[in-house]
This record gives C-alpha cells, sequence and structure tokens, in this order.
C-alpha cells in the first residue's frame, strides 16, 4: 500500500471517512477490505487520511462511481447535476438553468427507479416519485455516489436497496486541527445576476461532541439569453419567468460514545420560490407559473459496534414538504389556479450486521415509513401509506471471490379518506452479485449483477384528478450487469494510479406507468415496455509528471441502445427511447501546478430523440460542453483564501437537453472564499 | 419578442405582393402567390396539433388524385418557419385558409398553397383562441377566458365589437345569421381547493354588434358545433363519467335541444347525411382501457339514425384506435378517419362514399384533427 497517502496528526479525532476514500484501501491492499463491509471508519485516533482515490470502485460487485468534493472543485463542476451527468450510464434530464427542474435516471430505467439519499438516509417523495436534485447545493458535500443496483455498505437501511440505483450525497464531516472551531464562507457570483452566499460554522462541544451550522442563499434572475431556431429564421430570445431564490440550511450535531458508538441528528431546511419559463412556446413568450417549495426534516443516526462480529445502526427521520404551483391567466375563473402539496413522512430504520467468520457477513434491516399527502386537488383522498421493507443481505468475502445476495421484501398498505383504496402491495425482490479475481497480485476484477427491482406507483399515479388510476401495479425492471475492472498503483514515478472499468449491461423494465390516451381521457396504466443494451467505460488516473505538478483525468463513456417494445404495432416500435443517445461521454481533467490549479471538462452527447418515434424531424442534434476552472488557495498562518473563476460553457454551444427548454450559452462563475 | 417582429414582417411584405395578385384571383383558380412548389388543383390538408408541450403542429398537403408528392409540412415548406404549438382548427373562406394555433396564441392567414399572407395575434393577456368560422367577411374567434373576437377576414385587423361571455369557450357555428358558441367549462381556484366544472351553455350571440340574444341549456361539456340544413348540431364531451358523448339538435327558431344520441365524432356527409363516430371507452377491473368504436349516420332531413355503419371494410385496427379526425370531401363524398396515439404520427384511413377502403397514410404529424379539401 502505498503509505504516502496517509498522514498522522491531530488526536482524538473521531473521523467519518467517506465510503470513497476506503475505496482506495480496498483498491490498492487487500488487507483492510473488512472497512467496506460497513462502508464506515468506526475510528481511527490520531489519523487524518489525505487520499488520493481511484474515483471508481474496482473492488465492488456492481458498479460504483464517484466524485469527492476536491475532483468537484477541481474540475470545475458547476452543482450536483452537473457532477451526476458525468457518471457513466447516469441520465439527467435538466430543464435549464438554475430552477430548472434536474432528475437522474440510472441506464434509462427512469428516474422513479433512481433513490437518492442525503448523509445515508433516503429523500422521498411520494407524490411525484423522483427527486429534484437541483434543490441540493454542492457546498458542503463531501462526495457524490452513484451505485448502479445498490450500494456496497452492508449496515445500511432497507429503502436503499429497494432501487434501480442509489446516488448518494454525502455532507463534510467537522474535522478540528488547531481550533475548537472551523469556519468557513465563501461567495459566489457571476452571470444572470447569480449570488451565492455560503456559511459554516463547526464548534467542537466537548472531546465528543461537536456541532456544525451551515447556511446558503441563492439567487439568480435565470433571464440567460439564448438562440432560437425555428425553420430558417434564428433569433436572440431571452429566457423570462426563471427567476429563483432559495434558502438552505442545516444543523449538524455529532456525538461519539466511545470508539464503537455514535450518534449523529441532522436537522435541514430549504425553501425556494421560482419562476417556471416552461416550454419555449413559439410565437408566444407569455409565461406566468411559479413554484413554492418547503422541505424541512429531521433525521438521526445511531451506530454501535456491540461486539467485533455484531454492529447496529438505527435510522429516524420526520420529514416535512410543501409546495404550490400557481398559474395565472383568464381561462381560470378566479384569474389563477393554485394546486398545493403538502406530504409528511415518518420513517425509522433498524439494521444489524452480523459478521461470525471473517469471510462471511449477515445484515438485516427493517424499515418502517408512514407517508401522507394532503392537496388541494378535486377529490384527493388524502392517502396515508405504511410500507414496510425488509431486508436481508449475506456476502461472502475472500481474497479471489466475492459474493452478494439479497433478498427484499416489501409490504405497502394505503387507506383512503374516498374511493377505494388500492390492494395492499407485497413483493421480494432479490439480488445477486458476484466478482472474481483471478490473479493474486493485480488488481482485476470479473464482476456480475442482477437485480430484480420495481417502483412503487406515487400517489399522483394513483389518485391524481381523473388521471389516476388505483389498480396500478409497480414498474418492474431487471438489472444485469458484467463488467471488468483493474487498478495499479505506483506504476512508476510518474502514474500514482489507473483505474479502469468496463461493463456491458441489460435491463428490461415491463408495466411501466404511463399515461395512456383513450378518446379525450387520459389514465395512468401498465403499459409500457423498455429494453436496454449498453456499456459504460470508465478511466481515472493521476500523474504526478514533475515534484508539484499533478494531472488528474476522470473519463467516461456509455453506448446505449434503449427501446421501446411497447406495442409491436405501433409506429415507434423498437425506437429509441426519447432523450437517449446512442453515444455519450466526458472527460474531466485538472493540472496542479505550484501557483494555481486548471480544471476543464468536456461532455459530449451524441444525437437523441425527443419524441419517441425516430424520425428526422424528431432528432435534436448532439452537443458539446465544455467547462474551463481556475483556482488558487492562499494559506496564510490562520487561514485560508481560496479564489476560483469558471468559465461555463466556453464554447458557448447552444443546446437543449429537454427539446424547448434551452440550457444557457456561455456563462462565468467566480468564488471568493475563506476557511479558518 | 422578435419573433412577432419577424411575423408582421412576413406579413406586410408577403400582404403586399397578394394585394396586387388577389384582384385577379376568382373562386376556381386556387390561391397560390409564391407557392415555391406547384400543386395540382384538387388537393388537400391535414393540420395536426403535434403533442402536448412541443411546437410540432403543422400542416400536412395530400394530393387525392395522386399528381403530387405528399408533403409532411407544406407550412414550414412554404413559410420557412415553423407553425407553432397546439393548432386546434383550420377553415377554407374566400381563396383563403385561417388556423387557430392556440399555444402559440395567433391566427394565421394562408393562401391556398398556405404561403402565411398575414397574422392576427392574440393581445397579451387574452385567452387561448380555439375554434374559428367565417361569415359576411369576418372571422369570428373564440377564446379561453370567455371571449369571441371579430376579426376583418380581409385585413386581420380586430373590430371594436366583440363577445364577452362565459369561461372557456370551444365550438362555434353560424346558422341563420346568427352564432352559437359553446361555453364549455371553468376552473375555480381560491387558494384552498380547486374545482373544475363543466358548463352546459350555448350562446347566441347577434354577429353584428357581437351582443348576447339568448343562452341555450344543453349537455355538460359542449365542445363541437356545426351548421347543417339551418339546424346546429352540437357534441357535448359530458363529465368523462355518467354523462357521456351526447349529439344534440338545436331548433334556432325555436331555441329546441334535443338530445339525439351518444356519439364523439361528427362530420357533414353528403345527401343530408350526418357521419357520426361513438368512441367507448371500457375498462377491466385493473383499468386497463378498451376502445370500440362504432360508425353510424343520422340523417338530418327525416331524423333517422342508421346504424349501420358507414365503413364497409375498415380495417380491424380501426374499432380501436382512438379517433382524432373525421372529415368528408365535399365534393367527392370520401371519408377520411383519422387515429391517434398522442405519441406517433397519426394514420388516415380514406374510404370512398360508399364506405370501401381506398388507402391508409401517415398523417404528417401527431394528432391530426382536421382536414380541408381544396378543388
Amino acid at each position: 500500500m502505498n503509505q504516502k497517502r496517509l498522514s498522522l496528526t491531530g488526536k482524538g479525532l473521531m473521523l467519518f471517512i467517506a465510503v470513497y476514500m476506503l475505496s482506495l484501501y480496498s483498491v490498492f491492499s487487500q488487507n483492510i477490505k473488512s472497512d467496506t463491509i460497513t462502508e464506515r471508519i468506526h475510528s481511527i485516533p490520531n489519523v487524518t487520511v489525505k487520499a488520493k482515490r481511484a474515483p471508481n470502485k474496482v473492488t465492488s460487485t456492481r458498479p460504483i462511481q464517484s466524485f469527492s468534493s476536491n475532483e468537484i472543485e477541481v474540475y470545475g463542476l458547476q452543482s450536483i447535476s452537473d457532477a451526476v451527468r458525468r457518471f457513466a450510464g447516469a441520465e439527467v434530464r435538466d430543464y435549464g438553468g438554475i430552477g430548472g427542474m434536474k432528475t437522474v435516471s440510472v441506464r434509462n430505467i427512469g428516474a422513479t427507479h433512481t433513490a437518492i439519499s442525503y448523509d445515508g438516509i433516503a429523500v422521498s417523495n411520494c407524490q411525484a416519485g423522483q427527486i429534484d436534485i437541483g434543490r441540493f447545493s454542492l457546498d458542503n458535500v463531501e462526495s457524490l455516489t452513484l451505485s448502479i443496483g445498490q450500494s456496497d455498505n452492508l449496515l445500511q437501511s432497507a429503502k436503499l436497496f429497494a432501487s434501480a440505483g442509489v446516488l448518494n450525497i454525502s455532507t463534510a464531516k467537522p474535522v478540528f486541527r488547531k481550533n475548537d472551531y472551523n469556519i468557513k464562507a465563501h461567495i459566489k457570483t457571476g452571470s444572470f445576476s447569480m449570488i451565492n452566499p455560503y456559511i459554516y460554522l463547526a464548534q467542537k462541544i466537548n472531546k465528543k461532541t461537536c456541532l456544525s451550522i451551515d447556511a446558503d442563499f441563492l439567487y439568480s434572475n435565470g433571464d440567460y439569453p439564448f438562440i432560437l431556431k425555428n425553420g430558417n429564421y434564428i433569433t436572440k430570445e431571452k429566457r423570462i419567468n426563471s427567476d429563483v431564490r432559495s434558502w438552505h440550511t442545516e444543523a449538524n450535531l455529532f456525538h461519539t460514545f466511545n470508539n464503537n458508538e455514535t450518534l449523529k441528528i441532522k436537522a435541514y431546511y430549504y425553501q425556494s420560490d421560482r419562476g417556471l419559463p416552461g416550454v419555449v412556446v413559439l410565437y408566444n413568450p407569455e409565461s406566468d407559473e411559479h413554484l413554492w417549495d418547503i422541505n424541512a426534516f429531521v433525521q438521526s443516526e445511531y451506530y454501535k459496534k456491540i461486539t467485533e462480529k455484531l454492529s447496529i445502526n438505527v435510522q429516524g427521520k420526520y420529514n416535512y414538504s410543501w409546495n404550490k404551483y400557481k398559474d395565472e391567466g383568464v381561462e381560470y375563473a378566479n384569474g389563477y389556479i393554485e394546486d398545493k402539496y403538502r406530504q409528511n413522512e415518518y420513517y425509522t430504520s433498524a439494521c444489524v450486521l452480523y459478521s461470525p467468520l471473517k469471510v462471511f457477513n449477515l445484515a438485516a434491516a427493517q424499515d418502517i415509513a408512514v407517508n401522507t399527502l394532503h392537496s388541494n386537488m378535486p377529490e384527493c383522498p388524502f392517502p396515508i401509506r405504511l410500507t414496510s421493507l425488509s431486508v436481508i443481505r449475506v456476502r461472502y468475502n475472500s481474497n479471489w471471490f466475492k459474493a452478494e445476495a439479497s433478498l427484499l421484501n416489501t409490504w405497502i398498505t394505503e387507506s383512503v379518506k374516498s374511493g377505494e383504496r388500492p390492494d395492499d402491495l407485497k413483493k421480494l425482490s432479490p439480488s445477486l452479485s458476484f466478482n472474481l479475481k483471478p490473479f493474486s497480485n493485480e488488481e482485476l476484477y470479473v464482476r456480475l449483477m442482477y437485480k430484480n427491482t420495481f417502483r412503487t406507483p406515487t400517489f399522483n399515479d394513483l389518485y391524481y384528478y381523473r388521471m389516476g388510476n388505483r389498480s396500478l401495479n409497480p414498474e418492474k425492471a431487471q438489472e444485469y450487469n458484467l463488467g471488468l475492472t483493474w487498478a495499479t498503483n505506483s506504476i512508476n514515478n510518474f502514474i500514482n494510479y489507473i483505474s479502469i472499468t468496463a461493463d456491458a449491461y441489460y435491463n428490461y423494465v415491463k408495466d411501466k406507468i404511463v399515461a395512456f390516451p383513450t378518446t379525450y381521457v387520459w389514465k395512468m396504466a401498465n403499459f409500457g415496455i423498455a429494453e436496454i443494451k449498453g456499456s459504460d467505460f470508465t478511466v481515472s488516473t493521476s500523474i504526478t509528471p514533475y515534484k508539484g505538478y499533478e494531472i488528474n483525468i476522470n473519463a467516461s463513456y456509455t453506448w446505449q441502445n434503449a427501446i421501446d417494445k411497447t406495442d409491436s404495432k405501433a409506429k415507434n416500435y423498437k425506437h429509441q427511447l426519447p432523450y437517449t443517445p446512442k453515444h455519450n461521454g466526458n472527460v474531466s481533467t485538472s493540472l496542479s501546478l505550484p501557483w494555481f490549479t486548471i480544471g476543464y471538462s468536456v461532455l459530449a452527447v451524441g444525437k437523441r430523440y425527443y419524441l419517441a418515434q425516430n424520425t428526422p424531424d424528431n432528432e435534436i442534434e448532439g452537443y458539446t460542453d465544455h467547462t474551463l476552472s481556475v483556482s488558487k488557495n492562499f494559506k496564510l498562518k490562520d487561514f485560508t483564501i481560496k479564489f476560483k473563476g469558471d468559465i461555463i460553457n466556453l464554447t458557448d454551444s447552444q443546446y437543449d437537453v429537454i427539446k424547448y427548454y434551452p440550457m444557457p450559452g456561455r456563462s462565468w462563475k467566480i468564488t471568493i472564499g475563506i476557511n479558518f | 419578442m422578435k419573433l412577432r417582429n419577424l411575423l408582421i414582417g412576413t406579413f406586410a411584405t408577403i400582404a403586399l405582393c397578394v394585394t396586387f395578385t388577389s384582384c385577379t384571383k376568382n373562386d376556381d383558380t386556387p390561391n397560390d402567390s409564391n407557392s415555391k412548389i406547384e400543386l395540382p388543383s384538387k388537393r388537400a390538408y391535414i393540420l395536426y396539433e403535434g403533442p402536448s408541450g412541443y411546437n410540432k403542429s403543422g400542416i400536412a398537403f395530400y394530393a387525392p388524385n395522386k399528381d403530387a408528392d405528399f408533403q409532411n409540412d407544406i407550412f414550414e415548406l412554404q413559410n420557412n418557419k415553423k407553425l407553432g404549438a397546439l393548432a386546434n382548427s383550420f377553415i377554407e373562406y374566400k381563396n383563403h385558409i385561417y388556423v387557430v394555433v392556440s399555444e402559440s396564441k395567433y391566427i394565421s392567414k394562408l393562401n391556398e398553397a398556405c404561403v402565411e399572407v398575414a397574422t392576427y395575434k392574440i393581445p397579451e393577456g387574452e385567452g387561448d383562441p380555439r375554434n374559428i368560422i367565417a361569415y359576411d367577411g369576418y372571422l369570428y374567434v373564440t377564446q379561453y377566458g370567455g371571449k369571441v373576437t371579430k376579426i376583418d377576414a380581409n385585413t386581420m385587423q380586430p373590430t371594436e365589437e366583440y363577445f364577452s361571455g362565459g369561461n372557456n369557450l370551444e365550438g362555434i357555428t353560424e346558422c341563420n345569421g346568427n352564432l352559437y358558441v359553446a361555453n364549455a367549462y371553468k376552473i375555480e381556484s381560491n387558494g384552498e381547493y380547486n374545482n373544475y366544472i363543466y358548463l352546459t351553455e350555448i350562446f347566441e350571440i347577434n354577429p353584428k354588434d357581437m351582443t348576447l340574444k339568448s343562452t341555450l341549456n344543453v349537455v355538460e361539456n359542449p365542445e363541437r358545433l356545426m351548421e347543417m340544413n339551418d339546424k346546429v348540431y352540437l357534441i357535448s364531451r359530458g363529465d368523462y363519467g355518467s354523462v357521456k358523448n351526447t349529439l344534440q339538435v338545436i331548433a334556432p327558431e325555436t331555441k329546441e335541444v334535443k338530445n339525439l344520441v351518444e356519439a364523439s365524432k361528427m362530420a357533414k356527409g353528403i345527401n343530408n347525411q350526418l357521419l357520426l363516430i361513438n368512441s367507448n371507452t371500457t375498462y377491466d377491473a385493473n383499468w386497463n382501457a378498451t376502445i370500440s368504436n362504432t360508425f353510424f349516420t343520422y340523417n338530418t332531413k327525416t331524423g333517422e339514425i342508421k346504424n349501420e355503419s358507414f365503413l364497409k371494410n375498415a380495417p380491424e385496427e380501426l374499432y380501436k384506435s382512438n379517433i382524432y379526425l373525421l372529415a368528408v370531401d365535399d365534393e367527392t363524398g370520401e371519408i377520411y378517419v383519422g387515429t391517434s396515439d398522442y405519441v406517433n404520427t397519426g394514420t388516415i384511413y380514406r374510404f370512398s362514399e360508399d364506405g370501401t377502403l381506398k388507402e391508409t397514410f401517415d398523417a404528417g404529424g401527431v394528432n391530426p384533427n382536421n382536414m380541408l379539401f381544396i378543388d
């Protein structure tokens, strides 16, 4: 193991080191693989890890990709969605601008099949099923990880097993070196009147307890110019009603009872107020839609390693979310319409991990969630959903062979104030994965995964006025993955590491929940079938050509053939699914010099179709999006000052991710920050 | 918006050309000034809406006599720009075509080759235009928000008189010198609750001064109106529940409204026949939908309903498809039925007057809703 990555400092620190740093160890050493069981460092007194890591975990039986905060910083990644869209096999639907909705789907299975976890606890939205990742800021993010299937962590809630992919957003935990406090502050400003101040305070209360509070505010008028092509006419337009104001704050309490027992409590508040510019309608620039959101939650996580062989993890969460949509116009009798939704979630999870042998682990988790919805829509039945998720997971992990199996049991029952209630849902979903390390001295792995998963109909699917269908079945997906991974460290004095992954996959989605039209009436139905074949490749490396100089490269490429197999008589039968390029890829690079760091990243997306039928008329051109970033940290005696400048969409490419939701052209951003 | 200037510019330039050429026109020669392609004198246009949320409306050109190639979007071909979002209806009047583009909120005036000669832009703050008729030199356009705008068909300038009333207006027709307008539905919101209310009113309006003459009570959610043999035929959509799509007839003299039969589409056939389609959707226990269409006729002279299908050898799938268009070529009596799955390009089935299937072809775009035949 390349020990230069470890240095010793401080005393008695409780380190919660991200999953991804650990991947380094598992890449380069077999000695600490037990750490990958819970993906947590229980406590490493006196140790601070300054690890360069291979971002894509080669030892995992499933594809797992991640970005650390440092990579996000040096590559000039602008937001969570900007980072996620660089993961192989991830599709981000981006409706443009800071306030535009952004959802993530894994390998085209659908955004409702992707779970988002925030510091280890799932974020839910039973109403719409998909989470807008645009609302999470990058300010205090320590790492972003996308796991296909499920993550490697055995000691986690059942909910994070219950989807086709998991995006985990981990925020940074305080690390105290000289002082008993940390203060970080920065301000970002940029094009379209964007201003984004951020402040972070952490205080060590005593040897065992510390507290952190952070807050950020974001404003942008969002009135970015764009070029509209209408037949032969090309006009310069401006996005209107695209302003956004959002405010987020959270407080975290970390308590360490002893080396084997910890407690984390988080209180989170977010609110936003944004114009919805909507689709660009030719000849009609009017736009009156507006959306207000509030999300608040309190979550806690208690961990205890009872014996060397037995650990437990207990989580609890209360989540409140509210949103109001308003549209104005004479088509409404009172001149406007307001749709209001209020959701509550009461959630608890208990997990236990038993490791009777060094090579054998057994984990079980039980989650209970209660979700409610109130809305002012006509005929809202005010549903209450009780969900029980139980999972057992076994893992065998020898030096050359790793195998894992899990079985998830889902039971959902719902009550409604009016109308018929949907049938209870009972379902077993198995998952299997293996990997093989054929050569003891080579970090080369062959991996294989199968996962049977589904997504539950959302409250909108079931109860939306007129369209809802209370007889819906879950939407089912099968995931298969076969991959080859390889990594090596220090080939010579130049190359610090290389890691390469290549995966081929096949997904089959049936009973897709779609709005199904009959004459004049649309009703939700289990109708669609999709077949997705693809392959993902990732490469990452770190090179030190000369002392003090370092180059990091992270690249990925995805080929995907995702076709609609719903109806053999339909004109779009076997056509590529909308918004699915055959080819897309990206390269992110950073060059660290003694004076400053330069980041450059490019994303290239091939042609796509924006409607189901693959006709030339429905095609959208491919695009490239380049970002250039320069940063410099000045380390003074007691503090560090940080300067950073970004040019986003350097070539001023005009493209749409979603047709007629134009993305901004070239823009700039400056960040000035200070860390104590 | 610059495009508005562009529209005005196009209008100004082309209007000048047309002013010089239109004097020589007569009703028998198609008005094809500035057309980029040669079009046969017998031609059909198919208006399609496109899927919701996209600027995918257009007009397809079809030559019934097979003497010219099909064009998926002749509007874009002739005008180098797109028609816009949700083209809801079009009519022919005095050698011109008038298209209502609802979400793009304008009325386009085209010559008979679909070259745009003028536009009328709905002012900001007013509701989307929905349906149109022409009568006595003027266009009458229904709008959401309860307005019927009267526009000079020649100059495309609105008159000072307009009708204001009702909520979301849909169909419109003229009969014996009066306008009949469907007041379809309203959406109420007071912040605490939202309510979707189907209305039951037809407004009888004097087209001269645009005043309300009377209000007639009809089945919920009146939508399509059509004049035939001095009577007004109306289809109400019902409440999508127990109140079904209903064909009604209004006698203008007595103001009597009579329910005739369940029907969801109608078209003026030849020999006083009103061609009707009823689309019935049934759901199984899991709400899986099955559509079944019946094709039948109503004799507007005798009042007789003939349940025998007006189609002889329609393909099986037509009985189960979502029917979006029913049109009759008034010269030949040929029947055109268009279907839509809201996703793919629609399909048009062409039948001879006696209901024999002649051919099936793509509609040019998604959701074909209307056809015009120019001789």
